[in-house]
């Protein structure tokens, strides 16, 4: 009583109808505390939704998952696709569109208002199973691809869930460059 | 309050004070005493709750319906329609037609996306959104034309534009039009054509609908409020005429052979035939700041602070000198607006709000939200509130709640306060007093704010405690703040129905003007700025004459306030002064006396290094108000009997909880008090409507009038 508690049909409203839920119930939900059971639920709700066998370990985005998969913990999208291990940056594995010369950004605020490409260049990640686009990333040319969030999955579930959480690549640190890596590397054998 | 049952009263007043929840009347004899009762608000057709809360109300000296119309000469109502149309979105199909290059400007809202938010949302700024526009994108309309900010033509208005909108807006059945165009509070020449041109087109058609021009409605600069104004008299105020007229027809219908009359946001009376009704948008709350001036006129007190703390809100006004401070761009429903209103300050705070607790911090967070007439686990409502606590502290009753009429349940308030009194890990009266005491604090600062915001000292003020609550938690909220006097009334529930009953008739008027006292005494700006201040208050003059002649009034019973803006050039802000002449006839004298009125105000608020006279004087708008005293309510006085209460007016004993200790608390009926009487805390005084809470070591004292003196 004194506790907010949302029954499971409204958390359920909030992915089935988003954009449609009456706005003071958004309102009144976002301006409330969080009820403690809430990331629970919100699995649930997604879970059943989404109709995946592998269990969800954390959703990162609207359209990705962290998925656990035959015991190794993977980026998955909600249309299918499977981005691979969590702890690499998913971008590296989007379908990329880069704006980087005048006509590309002309396209968006037409001639004499866009940025200087010698300044900067944006970049549109897609996910390659369904064309969403996904993310769009404003950066200096030659910028690395920005890792949005590289989660402590372990730290989490034990700290705030009380559970332990099992897969064979679980630790907290960043491995996008090892990928980067392995790709230059075969990349470098494919031209010799 | 004299409470005798004669069938000889006069009945003179109906004052009524329609709330969301509940509808106040008050009824006045031509003796001045009244009664007061109340019914459930019914907002589809607010006539009905009218008549009961005046059938309520009248039962009381015995009277019908049939019986005490005839006999009424005046009513008085305030009420929420023009409010709900707002809120629920449904008033009337707007159509706008606006200068060209800002047709967006009714969804850009000036970026105002917090308003009427918490504070704790302002921060989130997740949740800032903006208002569902009043009119729709596709009904508004550009036309090219521009004034400049001194009412030169800059672009000639481009009536083709205006009849293709027109013509448009009929053909897309608009039930309304406005026509805001920028600068014309400067030089209206432009909207007056465009709406001719509207006319014409509109009589082609044989359509018949309200064309509103911004001039009209509110001829002000700063353009996007201006542009709300006219929008929402053109939106909702045609239906709540409505209403008013439904009301003025069932009291004729009894036989009442007046006006009924409604109440502005700057509190005063005006018919139902008043052209600006959006200004009677909100008003209810204003009722009790009158109602505190009117007793302050009584008991010559000068300087008083307000507090009305209901089911939902704790509202601080200040009355400084006798005057009430205007505020001239309130944010109502959302929308800011220029309409001048009465400055009142008010947070979320009362007894109705929900309590909760944030699980991960174990903070105790109050509000906003409020069970209203639910009160809360002890009756309908399925969260824990304030009244609950109240209820398991000992404060209330019971099986005496609204006179008894309703029962409340002390179990299940037990039950709800100990949930959060067990994650707390304390007991569970304890946990009780420091929720009730974070509303005392949090109200307390309110009151401090509010004064010290503008450089006032509480020693210099005594405070006025009305509404449902207030008596409730008076001993609270005034803790250690040094009030010079601090009074409640028996009929502290229904204050804002009896406020509006000591209202006068009366219009104000303002008008954006520019003139400019410079430093040292330059006759030939001096003389300038004169004829044009003359000319606003002369022609604000006569408009309001015009107005109040047509609504049947004798021209010569009208008197004046006239007002003025000024700030040292150079600010943002001004400060309204009341002007100490009726016109500038005297370049120096004349003058001299409103600059020392200015800065008078002026150094009330701030320190005397701020003052900046090298800078000159700004004027950029005056006003006018205009007003026919009304008859009031007569408080009645007593003989002053003993110190000590009588005995029929003891009802018992209960245990009350106070700083951690439990108290053995006699209990008096309210009704039954004498004047003179004296009680020392702890002890709690019953009405059907409210309950007064005195504390130990506190006392309260009966005086002539039967107001309550607290000390």
């Amino acid at each position: 009583m004194t506790r907010p508690i949302y029954p499971i049909n409204l958390i359920k409203d909030l992915y089935i109808k988003r954009h449609k839920m009456p706005w003071d119930t958004v309102k009144k939900i976002m301006s409330s505390p969080k009820d403690l059971d809430r990331f629970k639920k919100w699995i649930r709700v997604l879970q059943e939704e989404l109709g995946w066998e592998e269990k969800i370990v954390l959703p990162i985005h609207e359209h990705l998952f962290i998925v656990n998969k035959d015991n190794r913990l993977i980026v998955k999208g909600k249309c299918g696709y499977e981005y691979g291990d969590y702890r690499e940056n998913w971008k590296l594995r989007c379908s990329i569109y880069v704006r980087k010369d005048e006509d590309s950004l002309n396209e968006l605020w037409g001639e004499l208002l866009s940025p200087d490409p010698h300044w900067t260049e944006f970049r549109e990640y897609y996910c390659p199973g369904c064309g969403t686009l996904l993310d769009v990333e404003n950066v200096p040319p030659g910028y690395p691809p920005i890792f949005e969030f590289l989660p402590d999955l372990e730290g989490f579930y034990k700290e705030w869930l009380d559970e332990e959480i099992e897969a064979e690549n679980l630790s907290f640190e960043d491995k996008s460059m090892d990928l980067v890596d392995k790709w230059s590397k075969e990349l470098e054998s494919e031209r010799e | 309050m004299s409470l005798n049952n004669s069938l000889g009263v006069n009945p003179e007043i109906i004052a009524i004070d329609a709330g969301g929840t509940m509808t106040d009347c008050i009824i006045v004899d031509s003796e001045g005493n009244f009664i007061d009762g109340k019914a459930l608000t019914t907002p589809e057709d607010e006539s009905i709750s009218y008549m009961e809360a005046v059938r309520d109300t009248a039962g009381l000296w015995g009277l019908k319906p049939e019986t005490l119309f005839p006999k009424v000469v005046s009513i008085v109502y305030s009420g929420t329609t023009a409010l709900n149309a707002l809120l629920m979105r449904r008033g009337k199909r707007v159509g706008l037609i606006i200068t060209k290059g800002f047709e967006d400007y009714p969804l850009m809202e000036r970026g105002l996306v917090w308003l009427g938010y918490s504070y704790y949302d302002r921060l989130h700024t997740t949740t800032h959104i903006h208002n569902p526009p009043l009119v729709s994108r596709d009904m508004v309309y550009g036309v090219s034309e521009r004034i400049n900010n001194l009412g030169d033509i800059i672009v000639p208005l481009n009536i083709d534009d205006v009849r293709y909108a027109a013509e448009e807006l009929c053909r897309k059945k608009a039930e309304a039009i406005a026509i805001v165009f920028l600068y014309s509070y400067i030089n209206p020449a432009h909207e007056e054509r465009a709406k001719e041109i509207v006319m014409e087109v509109l009589n082609k058609y044989n359509v018949e609908i309200p064309v509103v021009t911004s001039n009209e409605v509110a001829p002000i600069m700063r353009e996007y409020s201006r542009l709300n104004s006219t929008l929402i008299q053109a939106y909702a105020s045609e239906t709540t005429r409505l209403h008013m007229a439904r009301i003025e027809v069932s009291s004729r219908k009894y036989g009442y052979k007046g006006r009924v009359y409604t109440m502005t946001a700057y509190g005063s009376l005006v018919s139902i035939d008043y052209p600006r009704f959006y200004e009677t948008l909100v008003s209810g709350p204003v009722g009790g700041i009158l109602g505190a001036r009117y007793i302050g006129s009584i008991l010559n007190l000068r300087n008083i602070v307000t507090s009305d703390m209901g089911g939902t809100s704790f509202d601080v006004g200040i009355i400084k000198e006798g005057i009430i401070p205007i505020v001239r761009e309130p944010d109502i429903a959302r929308f800011r607006l220029n309409l001048p209103a009465i400055l009142l300050d008010s947070i979320p705070g009362g007894t109705g709000m929900v309590v909760r607790v944030d699980p991960i911090t174990k903070r105790i967070l109050l509000g906003p939200e409020s069970a209203g007439s639910r009160v809360g686990v002890s009756f309908e409502f399925d969260q824990l509130t304030i009244s609950d606590c109240d209820l398991i502290l000992g404060y209330l009753n019971p099986d005496y709640f609204l006179g008894g009429k309703v029962m409340l349940n002390k179990e299940a308030a037990t039950k709800a306060v100990a949930e959060v009194s067990e994650l707390l890990e304390k007991d569970i009266y304890e946990t009780a007093y420091g929720i009730v005491e974070i509303l005392h604090s949090r109200c307390r600062d309110h009151i401090y704010s509010v004064l010290l915001g503008r450089g006032y000292n509480p020693l210099d003020f005594t405070l006025m405690v009305y509404g449902g609550g207030g008596p409730l938690h008076m001993w609270g909220f005034t803790e250690n703040i040094p009030f010079k006097n601090i009074i409640t009334f028996p009929f502290a529930a229904v204050f804002s129905a009896f406020g509006i009953a000591t209202t006068d008739y009366a219009h104000r008027l303002h008008k954006s003007i520019l003139a400019y006292f410079p430093p040292g005494d330059d006759e030939e700006m001096r003389a300038g700025s004169g004829i044009v201040i003359n000319a606003a208050w002369e022609e604000l003059e006569n408009t309001a004459v015009s107005i109040m002649t047509k609504e049947g009034f004798d021209p010569d019973e009208i008197r004046f306030r006239r007002y003025l803006y000024i700030r040292y050039k150079g600010q943002l802000e001004d400060i309204e002064v009341l002007s100490p002449v009726d016109r500038i006839y005297d370049l120096e004298e004349d003058v001299n006396k409103v600059i020392n009125a200015f800065e008078e105000a002026y150094l009330r608020i701030y320190p005397s290094a701020a003052k900046y006279p090298e800078a000159g004087y700004l004027i950029l708008e005056v006003a006018v108000e205009a007003y026919i005293e009304t008859p009031k309510p007569r408080i009645s006085m007593y003989v002053e009997s003993s110190r000590e209460p009588p005995d029929k007016a003891f009802k018992g004993e209960r245990d009350a909880y106070f700083n951690g200790k439990w108290h053995v608390t006699p209990l008096y009926e309210m009704g039954l008090l004498e004047a003179g009487n004296r009680i020392n805390g702890p002890a709690i005084i019953e009405h059907p409507t409210t309950t007064l809470v005195i504390p130990p070591e506190h006392g309260i004292r009966f005086d002539r009038y039967r107001f309550i003196w607290y000390r």
